[in-house]
């Protein structure tokens, strides 16, 4: 081997030692970059070449960068993901349920006695106001000339009337702002799935000596596919030529794509509370994300709470008036006929303390009906019997409010150990592609000192190149 | 196990955790409850829930057998009012018998009307708007008078209700707040009676005034029959009262197991919590400020 194919050689090895301190220091400058996977630089000899019996290599180059992905757990956390953002999306939402209803279950305040006590004081939101509703019938039976147990008894159902509109408006704002929400989710879906594309061009135009670039651009995809993954669950399908397709299912089975290749990105939008996708408008099933979130709990808790108080409503209206006004005589009802949902339901026009009754019309008890109507309070329904709920009005109310109170426990617990689970893969990804800054100094002194060493001994064959060079 | 510089995928998990223990134990010292709203604890809430609701019911149970205890006791005064009255009549009577005079005469018949004015004014008495000897009638004015030219009272009529004024005392009973409509019927018959009396006086007819007297001694016995009818109701309503009491501080004490935190175990938890936090902060803290970097 010639003085001049030896300083060849070792410069071939310091631009090889020079590319691997430049991945090195790339790795130290993501250390904290959320999902970047390391790069190792494999260096080998370029090639090789056999004089006599030796065997001569021609020099160090870099032979690839090794993609320390592991694609199972990277599937793994976009599935863990999608659960993780569904739980959480609808923890808050019960959550928020639960306090537009606002039952505060009642008395907390520890009395010695009744003295200190009053209606008011005793149960909170809804049931609160049907139980003082009540009470002030049974207060009306025991004096029902006075003026101001009247006065009482109507202020309690104006109350109780804006109490149930008012729960029932809040309940349609909240499936509004469901609404609204899913619709910028979309937006943000779209957003995700165009960059997803952007990446599926670059990754697939890469060729085989531009891995370093490849590696980098399937760590950023991998990044935006588990964004993807907190707005909608997906099936993600790799290609050959290195491209991602993301495929969805309607609710009736079929696949549909949500993004092909580096093109076609399937249309969602947002219909009557349901996700729908395509020319056709096919409603998704959607089953992951703050997507899903939003569809069961609008679609499921937040309807059926609505149809629930439109049930007491019109329970409330038809019991009350069976027994205020039993002939049905017009003009007579206490609560308006027609005005049976949550959202209908007012007081009979004309009803003041003067025209209010304690008792029914022509009847010859002065407190026949305040007393019906007070004990209303713990009538039994049966929905056998043609009404319209099951059990006393406050049971049904309690076992709404302690349903919704279950699903916002159980929703926080799955979120919690749906949070750990993610914790965990996350962890044990980070273990194996995370950078570790000992690990990359350490190789950054042995680059370093490996290209000190190199230097000098091109030096050294420079110094004898030029020493024979003299001697000419 | 390789271990990854970034610490947001291990130390801070464990940071925020610990934090948010932190957070839910100084909830619950602060306010000192466990339970505020359904999803602290679905079955205890719904088990508040109905005690809360029966709670409600014993308030208003209790209202009720005040108010009735009120109605009842008003009543047995109104009652011993008309004693007097009945002993006044029967001192007049025995007064014009002893001196059946002109002058006494019209005395006698003068004291009579205005004690029959009186009857008239305390048998449709009214307490909270509510008659005391109207039964359940609907009628503000239960005994009616008719007069003569003069304005006298010549009769009493009863026209208050037939039954029983009643209040709602538990789910299933209720409890009596007057007289029953026969009763007042009774003091109705009794208050004619001083009025036939005030007519036997004034007509002189001695056969009257013994038919009468003989009448109002026997009438007496409808006002001793509706004092014992308001002892034994006044009795029940105040049993009833100290029961609903005793059913609203039974379920409070319920309550109080299920919603009051036991604040000495929170502080000792807290305590443990926040020492964890610490040192896991002390911990982090090293373990993030050491590197190799540090040692070249």
């Amino acid at each position: 081997m010639s003085l001049l194919h030896g300083i060849s050689t070792n410069a071939q090895a310091l631009n090889t030692y020079g590319r691997a301190l430049q991945v090195t220091g790339n790795n130290i400058a993501n250390v904290n970059t959320q999902g970047y996977a390391r790069q190792v630089v494999q260096v080998g000899s370029s090639n090789s070449y056999t004089q006599g019996r030796s065997v001569q290599s021609t020099g160090l180059s870099v032979t690839g960068y090794s993609d320390v992905r592991n694609s199972m757990l990277d599937a793994q956390i976009v599935r863990e993901q999608s659960v993780a953002s569904r739980y959480e999306g609808e923890a808050e939402i019960l959550s928020e349920l639960e306090t537009l209803l606002g039952d505060t279950l009642g008395n907390t305040e520890a009395l010695s006695t009744l003295e200190g006590a009053s209606e008011e004081t005793l149960s909170g939101g809804l049931r609160g106001d049907l139980q003082a509703f009540f009470s002030s019938w049974d207060a009306l039976a025991a004096a029902p000339n006075n003026s101001s147990a009247k006065a009482q008894v109507l202020e309690n159902a104006q109350t109780l009337v804006e109490s149930l509109r008012g729960t029932d408006e809040r309940l349609a704002d909240l499936q509004s702002d469901l609404d609204n929400q899913a619709k910028l989710e979309i937006g943000t879906v779209n957003e995700q799935l165009s960059l997803i594309a952007q990446y599926n061009r670059q990754i697939s135009s890469l060729g085989p000596k531009q891995q370093e670039q490849a590696n980098e651009l399937e760590s950023q995809r991998q990044q935006a596919l588990e964004e993807l993954a907190k707005h909608m669950d997906f099936v993600a399908q790799p290609q050959e030529n290195g491209m991602i397709n993301l495929v969805v299912t309607t609710e009736d089975g079929a696949n549909l794509n949500l993004l092909e290749g580096s093109g076609t990105t399937l249309k969602l939008s947002w219909q009557d509370g349901k996700l729908v996708g395509g020319p056709d408008a096919n409603p998704l099933r959607v089953n992951g994300g703050q997507l899903a979130a939003i569809e069961s709990t609008r679609n499921g808790l937040i309807a059926d709470t609505r149809a629930s108080l439109d049930a007491v409503a019109g329970q409330l209206v038809q019991a009350t008036n069976a027994v205020y006004n039993p002939t049905g005589a017009a003009g007579e009802d206490f609560f308006l006929a027609t005005g049976q949902t949550a959202s209908s339901i007012e007081l009979e026009a004309g009803l003041t303390t003067t025209t209010l009754r304690a008792n029914t019309v022509g009847s010859a008890s002065s407190n026949d009906a305040a007393l019906a109507m007070g004990s209303l309070a713990t009538r039994e329904f049966s929905t056998a019997a043609g009404e319209v709920v099951d059990g006393n009005l406050d049971n049904y109310l309690t076992d709404l409010t302690v349903t919704i109170g279950a699903r916002v426990q159980a929703s926080q617990s799955d979120s919690d150990a749906e949070s750990a689970i993610l914790s965990y893969l996350n962890t044990q990804r980070d273990s194996e592609i995370g950078v570790n800054l000992d690990e990359e100094v350490a190789r950054m002194i042995q680059f370093q000192r490996s290209y000190q060493a190199t230097s000098r001994v091109m030096r050294a064959m420079d110094d004898m190149l030029q020493d024979l060079l003299s001697q000419i | 196990m390789r271990v990854s510089s970034d610490s947001t995928s291990t130390i801070l998990p464990q940071l925020n955790q610990l934090q948010a223990r932190q957070s839910q134990l100084q909830s619950t010292i602060s306010s000192g409850k466990k339970l505020t709203t359904a999803s602290d604890a679905p079955a205890d809430a719904a088990l508040v829930a109905r005690m809360s609701t029966e709670q409600q019911a014993a308030v208003s149970y209790r209202r009720n057998a005040d108010l009735a205890i009120t109605y009842l006791e008003t009543s047995d005064q109104q009652l011993s009012m008309l004693n007097q009255f009945h002993d006044q009549a029967q001192g007049l009577l025995e007064n014009y018998q002893a001196d059946p005079s002109a002058s006494q005469q019209q005395a006698t018949v003068e004291t009579l009307n205005a004690l029959l004015e009186q009857i008239n004014s305390t048998v449709n008495d009214t307490v909270n708007d509510q008659t005391i000897f109207g039964s359940d009638g609907v009628s503000t004015t239960p005994f009616t008078t008719t007069r003569d030219a003069d304005g006298n009272i010549t009769s009493f009529t009863y026209e208050g209700g037939t039954g029983d004024w009643k209040l709602p005392g538990s789910a299933t009973a209720q409890i009596s707040a007057g007289t029953s409509g026969t009763t007042n019927q009774g003091l109705a018959d009794w208050a004619n009676q001083v009025v036939a009396l005030r007519d036997a006086v004034a007509a002189g007819d001695t056969t009257a005034l013994t038919a009468a007297s003989d009448g109002l001694g026997t009438a007496e016995d409808n006002l001793l029959v509706a004092q014992v009818e308001l002892g034994g109701k006044l009795a029940r309503a105040e049993a009833v009262r100290t029961s609903e009491d005793n059913r609203y501080n039974l379920r409070q004490d319920s309550i109080n197991q299920r919603t009051e935190a036991n604040v000495t175990e929170a502080i000792v938890q807290f305590n443990q919590v926040n020492q964890a936090y610490q040192a896991s902060l002390q911990v982090a803290s090293m373990t993030m400020n050491l590197s190799l970097v540090d040692f070249l």
